[in-house]
């Protein structure tokens, strides 16, 4: 069994108000921290693709994705394959800078392709996007900095390539669920 | 054509089929109230003392006939009373639609008088709720839920109507009730696999739960058992499924389950769970239970397969489906070796030794079964007396027991009986049994039996202490027994006159005879106390976490 891993869920569901609720609710009953939450509308008015992130191993994951599905407003649910995955994320940091440290902010900035989207006497403020990990590097650079505001969006993602198999479940069709424990039994229960 | 808000209530209840509702009226649900009395003669409204005890009759109504239980309270204080019902109803999965009035929609979410967000509160015990923001969504939001509490796993769910909502126009179009989509499909080849699976087993042992009876799967189950000849233990919300005296019945499994059932779990070579979650109650060790068998488990609910016991081969579908396909394939078989393991078990069972001396739990519900007959529906509150029930009574109907399971919930009895005798008419025999502790939680509701001339026959076992809290003390906390001796001094008998229904005290088995006997002539409700040793417990016991290793016979 794979023990405890980052995990990247895409939850298509009702877009319509209360559902972040009932979605988080549930996360919360079965003691699961939520590291990262998008939400948005997708090309379909009538669905919202929420995006967590959260830490946890293969027998808890199948549980909770397996309740998440019971919610009435769920309409599919999938771990992200993290092979397939394309995940963003978008920082914004506003970092305190003065005439004299001002070229080496630059200089980070480039290296990093974060673009500087505003510059005040006694501030700058970066925008960047990309993989989680390469905005956790860029933040390392800013450790003798001043950070003054920072905010991150949290990980948005989709797969690469066309529709796959394990998104093309119908909404709400209970009969064709992976089963979790099919098969051969667990070596747990020696 | 143009109604408001209130009468699309009641034609859509009726629309419905829905033709008795429990509730207590209130300042949100005026317009709800004054629509229900013009349309009396289309639906019958029971008032409770209390909106817990219309929750928990909704409740027993569903558990009485399969049909969705109705609910009506009022705003803040009303709906809040209906929580522990809709819990109640939530853990049994028991069909039930609770609608709330609410605070007109500008007052939403400024404190208004009795304003409660009963949408959020109520949102992890419902398989799904909904506020009422528009009057043009009020018909199919109330269809939806009648839906959804019947579709797949069954459930609560609750539907909060704004006052202003109740008032306002809009077009109304009939229609029909909606099918109701239940999972028909299922995987063959894993029902294959079974049949194979069982055909081969040498030691096979059927464990079903309420799930067979919500799928109304008894018959292909009793057929399951008698042509391969498996023998069958149920969980507390199955009793009946199977009939008392049914030879493949060999008793009730878990904490308070029969030594046999339990042993023939540990030793079964194949283990068929039907409709069941592996409880805590039930596998008390999930590590232990069936240790030595290979297990089947069949849910509706993908979500329950293989959560608290990991199982070797898992079908998602309706039992009724999954059972009536996998019987062509099973072979007729017979099991000697096994049964006569069975046999000798039993013999060595636990089994209650009367005392002249004293009145004991197993022979008043002896006596009940005696003086009732096998078509009686019995309903109990939670704690040591729900335990005997379950035990001692001689189950005979797949809908004639009435317990609260998952929640267990102390007071759940009397609202319970009430609905299940509105919802099967009063020539139906139905009797409670309670203990004195949940019996003093919600015993107002007697006030509705008498309103309705029920003629519910509580028998009430008066330990005079918290008897299962009491018996845990005993046994696991040397007998420090914090809080659970009451020293109440309540007066039944006097107490029945009060709420002007007739009450008996009993001491003695002849006494109780001669008073069961005199409450079945009753047109009324009555109630029968039965005093009985404090010492009294429930056996046998296995321990919370344990396995048949630590079982507890005396």
């Amino acid at each position: 069994m794979e023990s405890n891993k980052r995990r990247v869920i895409s939850l298509l569901v009702d877009n319509q108000s209360g559902v972040l609720a009932r979605v988080s609710s549930l996360f919360c009953r079965r003691g699961f921290n939520i590291e990262s939450l998008t939400v948005s509308a997708t090309n379909d008015p009538a669905v919202s693709r929420i995006t967590v992130t959260i830490t946890s191993d293969e027998k808890a994951l199948n549980q909770l994705i397996l309740q998440t599905e019971r919610l009435e407003v769920t309409r599919q649910v999938f771990v992200l394959d993290s092979e397939k995955a394309l995940e963003r994320e978008l920082l914004l940091l506003k970092v305190a800078s003065d005439v004299r440290n001002r070229t080496e902010l630059r200089e980070i900035a480039s290296i990093y392709k974060a673009k500087i989207i505003d510059l005040s006497p006694d501030s700058m403020v970066f925008e960047l996007i990309g993989k989680p990990d390469k905005i956790d590097a860029f933040l390392k650079m800013f450790e003798d900095y001043h950070i003054l505001e920072q905010c991150r969006t949290g990980v948005t993602a989709l797969e690469r390539g066309g529709m796959h198999q394990h998104m093309q479940k119908p909404p709400q069709e209970v009969r064709n669920v992976q089963l979790p424990m099919s098969g051969i039994r667990q070596p747990e229960r020696a | 054509m143009q109604l408001n808000g209130s009468q699309i209530f009641v034609e859509v209840l009726c629309e419905q089929g829905v033709d008795t509702i429990f509730g207590y009226p209130g300042g949100a649900v005026l317009n709800l109230y004054d629509e229900l009395y013009k349309n009396s003669d289309r639906i019958t409204h029971v008032l409770t003392a209390h909106e817990q005890g219309a929750s928990h009759a909704a409740d027993g109504y569903a558990r009485a006939t399969g049909r969705t239980g109705v609910v009506l309270a009022t705003s803040g204080p009303g709906a809040t009373n209906l929580v522990t019902g809709i819990a109640t109803a939530y853990m049994d999965s028991v069909p039930m639609v609770a609608f709330t009035g609410n605070v007109p929609t500008p007052g939403i979410g400024k404190d208004s008088f009795q304003e409660a967000y009963i949408e959020g509160i109520t949102m992890p015990i419902t398989k799904h709720n909904f506020t009422v923001r528009r009057v043009e969504d009020l018909a199919d939001t109330m269809r939806s839920a009648f839906r959804i509490a019947q579709s797949g796993r069954k459930g609560p769910v609750l539907v909060d109507i704004p006052k202003d909502v109740t008032a306002a126009v809009c077009e109304f179009t009939p229609k029909h009730p909606e099918p109701i989509r239940t999972v028909t499909t299922f995987d063959e080849q894993q029902v294959k696999w079974a049949a194979d699976i069982i055909n081969a087993a040498q030691r096979p042992l059927v464990y079903f739960g309420g799930g067979v009876r919500s799928a109304a799967s008894c018959q292909p189950l009793r057929d399951l058992l008698h042509k391969a000849e498996i023998p069958a233990t149920y969980t507390l919300m199955a009793a009946g499924v199977v009939p008392y005296g049914d030879p493949m019945n060999i008793g009730m499994v878990g904490m308070h389950g029969c030594y046999t059932s339990n042993r023939a779990v540990a030793d079964c070579d194949v283990l068929i769970a039907v409709g069941t979650r592996f409880s805590d109650r039930v596998a008390l060790n999930p590590r232990t239970f069936a240790k030595n068998a290979t297990i089947i488990q069949i849910d509706i609910d993908p979500s329950e397969l293989g959560k608290n016991v990991a199982v070797d081969l898992s079908i998602v579908g309706d039992a009724a489906y999954v059972l009536n396909a996998m019987l062509p394939q099973i072979q007729p078989a017979k099991h000697p070796d096994w049964m006569k393991m069975i046999r000798e078990w039993q013999a060595q069972d636990y089994h209650p030794v009367s005392d002249p001396t004293r009145l004991m739990p197993h022979q008043v519900i002896g006596e009940v079964c005696n003086q009732c007959g096998p078509e009686a529906v019995y309903v109990t509150d939670v704690g040591q007396h729900q335990m005997w029930a379950a035990q001692y009574l001689r189950h005979a109907k797949s809908r004639g027991f009435i317990t609260s399971g998952g929640l267990g919930t102390m007071g759940f009895g009397y609202g319970a009986a009430i609905g299940a005798q509105m919802a099967l008419g009063r020539d139906q025999r139905v009797v409670m049994f309670t203990g004195d502790g949940s019996f003093h939680m919600n015993l107002n509701e007697a006030c509705t039996a008498v309103s309705y001339e029920l003629p519910i026959i509580t028998v009430i076992f008066n330990n005079a202490v918290l008897g299962m809290v009491r018996q845990w003390q005993t046994s696991f906390y040397g007998k420090r027994y914090s809080q659970t001796d009451p020293h109440r001094h309540t007066d039944f008998v006097k107490l029945a006159e009060g709420f002007g229904l007739k009450g008996y005290r009993c001491t003695n088995l002849p006494e109780f005879q001669a008073a069961f006997a005199d409450a079945l002539l009753q047109k009324g409700p009555t109630w029968i106390e039965c005093v009985i040793d404090k010492d009294e417990k429930v056996l046998p016991m296995i321990p919370g976490g344990g396995d048949i290793n630590d079982i507890i016979m005396e």
